[in-house]
């Protein structure tokens, strides 16, 4: 079975896949604070918050309005190779996540 | 028509009535918050009249406008409850009002965060049964301005499906309930009522599910922050809707998250759960 960033390459996948060459955009406006290495995220304007975990709070960071989707895996995976299998599946979820909740968008 | 008055986070609202009938209504729910200080100035007027029909419904009227009808019961205590919160809070900055219920051991403060039926109502009456003092079962507000917890002290709103685990609660004193639930004045569970101010020392999230075995977790700084956010009542108020004064909150109380379907083993847990300082009978 093809795979995509160590996840099988299903028809969601594969949809993931076409769009990991766009840019993660974070919507302005958020107020962040930082506990240890753990973050929380608030938006005033969509009244949602956000509990991000280490791993989670290090993506939040990678989003940088310059990186794509792909940038942010590969540079993930060279700094964790040890997990790289893993890191695919984890940032698209993750990154799902942010844009179903609307903080995010990929353009 | 005679004039109630209710006070809470540096706001008035005005409750006039025309009965004796809605006037112990008025003082069943609100006798802990009433103010009689002849110089406040109200931020809302409502106006609670005994109706013309046959059933002597009530009607509530908020500044000269139509709120709603009701029979005096718990679902028309509801309503009440929840438009003076409304009016309160309206306008309310210099702080954060957060849907919680509170209570108090040893002068300190015990936080029970959560949505409507996460089971805070339920679990602050447990322990009010357990000795700690009743502070409320909705809402608190914390000023900005000074470590304080401001408690909304309203008589415990009980759902129909916690109604007989209150019940067996109950030291003495009377319940007001119907089909829709009970209203519990908190001295008829813990007739031991000294308000407590302090800053909340421990906060815990409740999440009751019929059956489920109970769980505790502890809660990082920064998911306990992500959850109070959830429970800011008057964001709006605030520049930067209270992020900043609730993050402080989750930096300094210990937090947890409790999952709990019965009360078996909970009070050996909570007591674990407590600085020794707030866990002293």
């Amino acid at each position: 079975m093809p795979v995509f960033f160590g996840h099988p390459l299903t028809y969601r996948t594969y949809l993931l896949a076409k769009m990991y060459q766009k840019i993660v955009q974070l919507k302005p406006g958020f107020f962040l604070e930082r506990m240890d290495e753990e973050i929380v995220v608030y938006h005033p304007t969509l009244t949602t918050s956000l509990y991000l975990n280490e791993t989670g709070a290090l993506v939040w960071q990678l989003c940088d309005g310059e990186r794509t989707l792909a940038e942010i895996i590969e540079l993930l995976c060279r700094m964790y190779p040890e997990s790289a299998q893993r890191i695919g599946p984890e940032v698209i979820a993750l990154l799902g996540s942010f844009v179903a909740r609307q903080v995010a968008e990929l353009r | 028509m005679q004039d109630f008055f209710v006070a809470f986070a540096g706001q008035t609202v005005q409750i006039r009535f025309d009965s004796r009938r809605v006037g112990s209504f008025l003082t069943l729910l609100f006798g802990d918050m009433q103010s009689f200080d002849p110089a406040c100035s109200p931020a809302s007027v409502l106006d609670v009249t005994v109706g013309k029909d046959d059933i002597g419904r009530l009607m509530l009227v908020e500044n000269g406008e139509f709120c709603a009808a009701g029979a005096l019961g718990v679902s028309f205590a509801a309503v009440v409850f929840d438009r003076v919160m409304f009016h309160l809070l309206r306008d309310t900055g210099g702080g954060v009002a957060l849907h919680t219920g509170a209570v108090a051991r040893d002068r300190r403060v015990l936080l029970i965060p959560g949505q409507s039926g996460a089971g805070k109502s339920t679990l602050t009456a447990w322990l009010c049964s357990r000795g700690f003092t009743y502070l409320t079962d909705e809402l608190v507000f914390l000023p900005a301005a000074e470590p304080r917890t401001h408690s909304f002290t309203r008589p415990l709103h009980i759902k129909p499906g916690a109604r007989e685990a209150v019940k067996a609660m109950l030291a003495g004193g009377d319940v007001f309930e119907d089909d829709h639930g009970m209203i519990v004045p908190h001295r008829a569970i813990n007739p031991s009522f000294h308000p407590v101010e302090s800053p909340p020392s421990v906060l815990l999230f409740p999440t009751y599910r019929m059956g489920a075995s109970l769980m505790v977790e502890r809660l990082s700084p920064a998911r306990a922050g992500a959850l109070l956010m959830a429970c800011d009542v008057n964001g709006r108020n605030l520049a930067d809707h209270g992020f900043g004064q609730l993050m402080a909150v989750a930096r300094s109380a210990p937090a947890y998250r409790l999952v709990y379907g019965g009360f078996d083993g909970l009070e050996v847990t909570i007591a674990a759960l407590l600085p020794a300082s707030l866990d002293r009978p």
